[in-house]
């Protein structure tokens, strides 16, 4: 017998076994004792795998099903970006101060070092790298992450890149798990890309935009999420009573989004996961009402645009 | 479906009746506990992420496997290797033996030469072949699931039952009921 005959003959028996054999390979095995005791033998590997997996202990099932219940996050869960902001300029302080300590120790150690040898100026440089690096913080701190006068990553020095990221790290531990999904700190690096972005937005200057980091299972749930988001906010007129201006610096998607928007007026906009899937989106004002329109976030290819329930 | 609409008390009702035949397939998967426990977590999780395209064409059961047999599968690719077989799966202490049945040490013996031969077993064998005698599915479903055609599925599965078979046969522990023959290729 070749192996392909042997082939043949494996397929023909698990045909056979598994009840998708025709009437005609059915009486083909049963006409031939070698291939009904062929099959006998692939019966009894198929009942061996068969065989009823002992149950997972049930601490174990209950810690796998809560924390598939937590991840679903039945719950729409918005936070708004100012919050996420302001969380971050506490967790940053906190962090200016350790640097601050952490610097100071460095002094201490050159400046040491260095008087043990008149010659090497290595400490003048480092104290005044230390003076450098504390001035941009002060900088950024007081005029806050994402505000008009915020430093593109490219400006920002190196330390206080990973510091921000650092930031970041903190705010996502607050945040729901998805947002952790969506990684700012790779959205904080694609900042200068997203700056001249901005800059080439114009028209969007001075219109309300609460960016917003929207968790919900459902597609339904996050139009209803995104719906009460946009009705809330545009009761108020809150672009002016907030003073913030349009962020979209951190939107990944943002020209893409800004061309599927065309002449429309944007409202809204955020991120969501929705289905373990990220998305931007923006919501713009149309004739019809309002409008969200949902971007993959990884490839910025136009996912849907649906006109939110009113 | 109520799951769907973000009612934590249906999810919570679906996975506890899916949660057994997700974890089997995994523990066949992977070929030991640990690894199991880990895929089936991912399982889970990969679920209730994707609840919301579960359209309702197909049955939930069939759904839920596929999404958790990928993503089995995929977390035994991340690890970055073959299931290893480990100790014998979870035993229930309140599982006593019947009369006539094998002994405890005989189905010890037998679930660590079956991790073994799954082990040794190709991925693309072992998930049909899995999918087919521990799941229960057909060839359609399980062409659906791993994305192949239905003629590869028959293929896949009966060149993984010979191999298994081989295996079984070679570590003497395969004890088919009328017969123990060597294998004719």
């Amino acid at each position: 017998m070749t192996s392909s005959d042997s082939f043949d003959r494996d397929e023909l028996i698990a045909a056979y076994l598994d009840g998708e054999a025709t009437l005609a390979e059915r009486a083909q095995v049963e006409a031939d004792p070698d291939l009904v005791e062929r099959a006998e033998l692939m019966r009894s590997v198929a009942d061996m795998v068969a065989q009823p997996v002992n149950p997972a202990p049930a601490a174990l099932r209950s810690a796998h099903i809560a924390a598939a219940l937590e991840a679903s996050s039945t719950t729409p869960v918005v936070t708004s970006l100012q919050a996420a902001k302001q969380r971050r300029r506490v967790d940053f302080t906190k962090v200016l101060g350790a640097a601050a300590a952490g610097l100071l120790v460095l002094f201490a150690g050159v400046a040491v070092l260095s008087s043990g040898n008149d010659g090497d100026d290595t400490a003048t440089e480092t104290s005044d790298q230390g003076t450098e690096e504390t001035e941009s913080f002060d900088f950024d701190t007081e005029e806050g992450v994402g505000g008009e006068d915020e430093l593109s990553a490219t400006e920002m020095p190196e330390a206080e890149g990973a510091e921000e990221e650092a930031s970041d790290a903190e705010a996502v531990m607050e945040a729901p798990q998805a947002e952790a999904d969506m990684g700012e700190a790779d959205m904080a690096e694609d900042a200068s890309d997203s700056t001249s972005a901005e800059s080439s937005r114009g028209g969007l200057d001075g219109l309300f935009l609460d960016t917003a980091v929207i968790v919900v299972p459902t597609s339904d749930a996050f139009l209803d999420e995104v719906g009460r988001l946009v009705r809330d906010e545009s009761g108020d007129g809150s672009s002016d009573d907030s003073g913030e201006s349009i962020d979209v610096t951190e939107a990944l998607c943002i020209e893409e989004l800004l061309q599927y928007a065309g002449q429309d007026e944007i409202v809204a906009a955020g991120f969501a996961i929705i289905g373990g899937n990220n998305l931007e989106f923006v919501v713009v004002a149309t004739d019809q009402g309002s409008v969200v329109i949902t971007a993959d976030a990884a490839t910025c290819a136009l996912e849907n645009r649906r006109i939110l329930n009113p | 479906m109520a799951a769907q609409q973000g009612d934590r008390s249906a999810l919570n009702q679906l996975l506890e009746q899916h949660y057994d035949r997700i974890y089997a397939v995994c523990r066949r998967l992977a070929g030991n506990d640990a690894d199991a426990s880990d895929a089936t977590q991912e399982a889970l999780l990969a679920i209730v992420r994707g609840l919301d395209k579960f359209d309702g064409r197909a049955r939930f059961s069939t759904w839920s496997y596929r999404v958790a047999t990928n993503a089995c599968l995929d977390e035994l690719r991340r690890r970055g290797r073959r299931p290893t077989p480990g100790l014998p799966e979870h035993e229930t202490h309140d599982q006593a033996p019947q009369a006539g049945a094998p002994g405890v040490a005989d189905t010890v013996a037998d679930r660590l030469d079956l991790d073994a031969a799954l082990a040794e077993l190709p991925e693309e064998f072992r998930a049909p072949v899995v999918l087919r005698d521990q799941v229960g599915m057909d060839y359609a479903e399980i062409a659906e699931t791993l994305s192949i055609p239905a003629g590869t599925v028959r293929s896949r599965i009966a060149r993984g039952r010979a191999r298994l078979a081989q295996t079984l046969l070679d570590s003497g522990n395969q004890d088919p009921p009328d017969q123990r023959r060597t294998e004719q290729p």
